[in-house]
């Protein structure tokens, strides 16, 4: 093994320095991870033109995402319940937990808290991470990592337009005083009309306006962001408010009824502190989390001429958390950290009304505790295998979690080569939605059981030379007690209970290569059956083959860069049991850096060929098939001063 | 399915098997930045004048809030083109006097168009870490490509400053921007 300084430059370019923080709760380089990860850095946000959370999944290795006009759901490894508010991935922003404590939606969507613009790299974990992260970190945890001021200097203010009445805004002030702070802030706002008319075929009727929504597909959204990091100790503050227009006819409501719509805000506060005492590296956070959701839901009257009623279903999250870790290193060769996890619902509140005349259907208000410890050993045998063991127990008010262990065993028999096998489980409790939710046709359960899996995956990764990189892996999973919505038979009213188990397997294969010039390319491929375990049949909305290509290099001598991407996903099932074909949508991104030099432009052209295609609808939905925009089109530009 | 396990389990055993022999521990951060830029050095040529600076070191200024140490230390006393290197810590851009590189840590990069200015035309080879969005002018700029370093050359600048830099350098670069130099071996 030679010593980094004696390298050669062409060795150089071979080294790993790319971290990630999210697979252990400390920096590690990628392929110590004990977990397949994928890092999508901001340089490539920036290139593809991404535009939410939403478009980076979509594009990585084994994840596929579905849009109902509403949320974007992301599917992994072949696992999406329609309905589902992406219970099953823990979202983090710089480590802190963002799922709300209500629905504990991972919002992935235009309602998640940050522009893109601010984000520095998004960590992917897959597999189960309950040993760290607990409840909700079930198929993945996706971590975003925020930018420091050094990232993005100076004053920028940007705009955005493009089809459909697209229209952005947005400032930025990041700035490295020579004390040492590090001061970030930055505000946006955008607006989108949406196509004039939205024609759904299953709702071809006249008296639901021929199957045709009208102006129901905007959206507006507000957003403002805060970050002051000043030696060991950091705070920030993010905020967004959305409001989306309803154009599905969801839960029964009135088709094409203009009123129908729904508003989502989150705020997060965070701080960090981080200190050394002696051989002990001591890290404590704090964060106050609150989400209020709100939809306006016209009903037709229960009189035949009386006119449509207006219902509004509330929900209000607030909590606090608190997390103490101590990480150490014992006899050099093991890394052990230990920690202890707090959380307070303060609120977890549901609402149910009519407003005109009022009637009140539901007000269900919770609070809640639970806190968990956890430790983790990483134990480094040689110089080339790595092991590490992690435990966590949760404690919630109505019951003990399952405890859920982590085992994994990294071999690197060289410097290029690196071998993992990953043992892992999670839990998910019920969240306070599946728990309480009760009025007409549903009723609570408060027997609910949390739900749990248990995965085996294999990974290999290859470096080939300069450049190529490669890596394959082979996963099972078992999932078991999954909570679903059922119908009781006694009574015919909907209630989640703990029902249905499910297993698959899958391999994934992914290639990536670097070339001269700036020219890179990435191209992936994923292979699951995920089926019911009772039943043998597969899973609705659980598509067989999943494939990515991206492609990005430099046009006009250097001045512009050129990115394409191509996204495939397999047929799918819909709820009736219909088969959805395959898709393949390309996008197209030419970004401008520089220009006057002040000046960076970008045209992105998503669904380049204008391919006509669908996603499954949830339940609640009088559709079958969402049928997807067509070809769009949004120019920005960004000036630094 | 069972024979796909088995031929992904079959891969991986090859794999650890046929695996080359180790080329590199991989480092930290700071320690690996240092190693190239102790590579630059080999490959950028300074005019004569430039030669007699510094008396019988090589000086490399950083300019930096808090400067991880193995970057220094991976730099210190070791000798390019026969002289010793010797390493400048600054805080201010003017201080950059007297240098023959400057480099120009991401904690500080609000300071680069400064440190830009005080040695502009100068035969400074100035290198920064700014990702690859930012208006980067300094002669070569440090970029995370994937979960590696790659690295871009700015021929004008190097141009301006009268710095020459060798082809093999250009060729390894993830981008190379302008400029009229002619190529030397």
């Amino acid at each position: 093994m030679a010593d980094v300084d004696e390298l050669t430059l062409e060795q150089l370019l071979e080294v790993e320095v790319q971290s990630v923080y999210g697979a252990s709760k400390f920096l590690q380089k990628i392929t110590e991870a004990p977990a397949s990860v994928t890092i999508v850095t901001s340089d490539e946000i920036r290139r593809f033109g991404y535009r939410n959370l939403a478009d980076v999944l979509g594009r990585v290795r084994g994840f596929f995402t579905t849009y109902d006009r509403a949320y974007a759901y992301a599917g992994v490894r072949g696992f999406q319940r329609l309905g589902d508010y992406n219970t099953r991935v823990l979202l983090l922003i710089d480590g802190v937990r963002v799922n709300d404590n209500v629905y504990e939606q991972a919002s992935i969507g235009d309602e998640f808290h940050l522009d893109l613009d601010l984000v520095d790299r998004i960590e992917i974990i897959r597999g189960p991470s309950s040993s760290l992260y607990g409840s909700n970190a079930f198929f993945g945890v996706v971590n975003v990592v925020t930018k420091r001021a050094a990232q993005m200097p100076g004053v920028r203010v940007g705009a955005t337009i493009g089809t459909h009445g697209e229209q952005g805004a947005q400032a930025s002030v990041g700035h490295g005083f020579r004390n040492g702070v590090d001061l970030v802030v930055s505000a946006s706002a955008a607006d989108y009309d949406g196509r004039a008319a939205i024609y759904f075929p299953e709702l071809d009727a006249p008296e639901t306006n021929g199957g045709v929504a009208e102006r129901l597909d905007w959206q507006r959204r507000r957003s403002v962001f805060g970050k002051v990091a000043f030696g060991g100790l950091d705070v920030q503050a993010s905020f967004v408010h959305r409001e989306k227009g309803l154009p599905t006819g969801a839960y029964g409501i009135v088709f094409n009824e203009s009123r129908a719509s729904l508003e989502d805000q989150m705020a997060l506060v965070a701080v960090g502190y981080d200190r050394r005492l002696g051989p002990v590296d001591l890290r404590t956070r704090g964060s106050f989390g609150h989400m209020r959701f709100a939809g306006d839901f016209p009903y037709d009257a229960e009189e035949d001429d009386a006119p449509v009623v207006l219902n509004r279903d509330l929900g209000v999250g607030r909590w606090w958390t608190a997390e103490t870790m101590l990480s150490t290193t014992w006899r050099k060769t093991h890394r052990l950290t230990s920690g202890v996890e707090v959380r307070h619902n303060v609120r977890q509140d549901q609402e149910n009304y009519d407003e005109q005349p009022y009637a009140s259907y539901l007000d269900d208000r919770r609070r809640s505790v639970n806190w968990a410890w956890y430790a983790q050993d990483e134990w480094r045998v040689g110089g080339q295998h790595l092991v590490s063991v992690g435990v966590r127990q949760d404690y919630y008010d109505a019951f003990t979690a399952p405890v859920m262990p982590r085992v994994s065993w990294v071999i690197m028999p060289s410097a290029t080569t690196t071998v993992k096998l990953l043992y892992g489980g999670a839990f998910r409790a019920p969240n306070a939605y599946e728990t309480w939710y009760a009025y007409g046709p549903y009723k609570a359960n408060p027997d609910l059981a949390p739900e749990r899996i248990r995965t085996t995956e294999a990974v290999l990764e290859r470096h080939i030379g300069r450049r190529y990189r490669l890596s394959a892996n082979v996963f099972r999973y078992w999932v078991s007690d999954l909570i679903t919505l059922t119908v009781d038979p006694v009574d015919e009213r909907y209630a989640y209970v703990n029902d249905g188990d499910a297993r698959a397997t899958g391999v994934e294969f992914e290639a990536e290569g670097r070339w001269a010039r700036g020219v890179t390319g990435r191209v992936s491929y994923s292979a699951q059956r995920a089926v019911d375990a009772d039943s043998g049949a597969r899973l609705e909305s659980s598509p067989s083959h999943l494939a990515q290509m991206a492609l990005s290099f430099p046009v006009f001598r250097d001045a512009m860069e050129a990115a394409v991407d191509l996204q495939v996903v397999g047929a799918r099932t819909t709820k009736t049991g219909a088969t959805l074909d395959a898709h393949a949508v390309p996008n197209l991104t030419v970004t401008s850096p520089a220009l006057f030099g002040h000046l960076d432009v970008s045209l992105s052209i998503y669904n380049l060929f204008d391919t006509r295609y669908g996603h499954p609808a949830a339940d609640d939905l009088p559709q079958d098939v969402i049928t997807q925009d067509g070809r769009t089109v949004r120019v920005r530009a960004i000036w630094r001063f | 399915m069972r024979r796909l396990l088995l031929s992904v389990g079959v891969l991986v055993v090859a794999a650890g098997v046929l695996s080359p022999v180790a080329t590199a521990q991989p480092g930290k951060e700071y320690s690996v930045k240092a190693a190239f830029v102790f590579n630059f050095m080999k490959f950028v040529d300074w005019p004569e004048q430039a030669q007699a600076m510094g008396g019988d070191a090589f000086v490399v200024g950083v300019l930096s809030h808090g400067l991880p140490e193995e970057f220094a230390a991976g730099l210190r006393d070791k000798e390019v083109k026969g002289r010793r290197i010797a390493v400048q810590v600054f805080q201010d851009a003017r201080q950059a006097q007297g240098c023959h590189v400057v480099f120009i840590t991401a904690d500080a990069s609000s300071q680069l168009p400064a440190i830009l200015r005080a040695v502009s035309g100068k035969p400074v080879l100035t290198v920064s870490e700014v990702s690859n969005a930012e208006r980067a002018d300094a002669v070569i700029n440090l970029v995370a490509a994937d979960t590696r370093l790659g690295f871009q050359v700015n021929l004008e600048a190097a141009d301006a400053g009268g710095l020459t830099i060798s082809s093999r350098l250009l060729s390894l670069a993830t981008a190379v921007r302008g400029g009229q130099q002619r190529k030397t071996p």
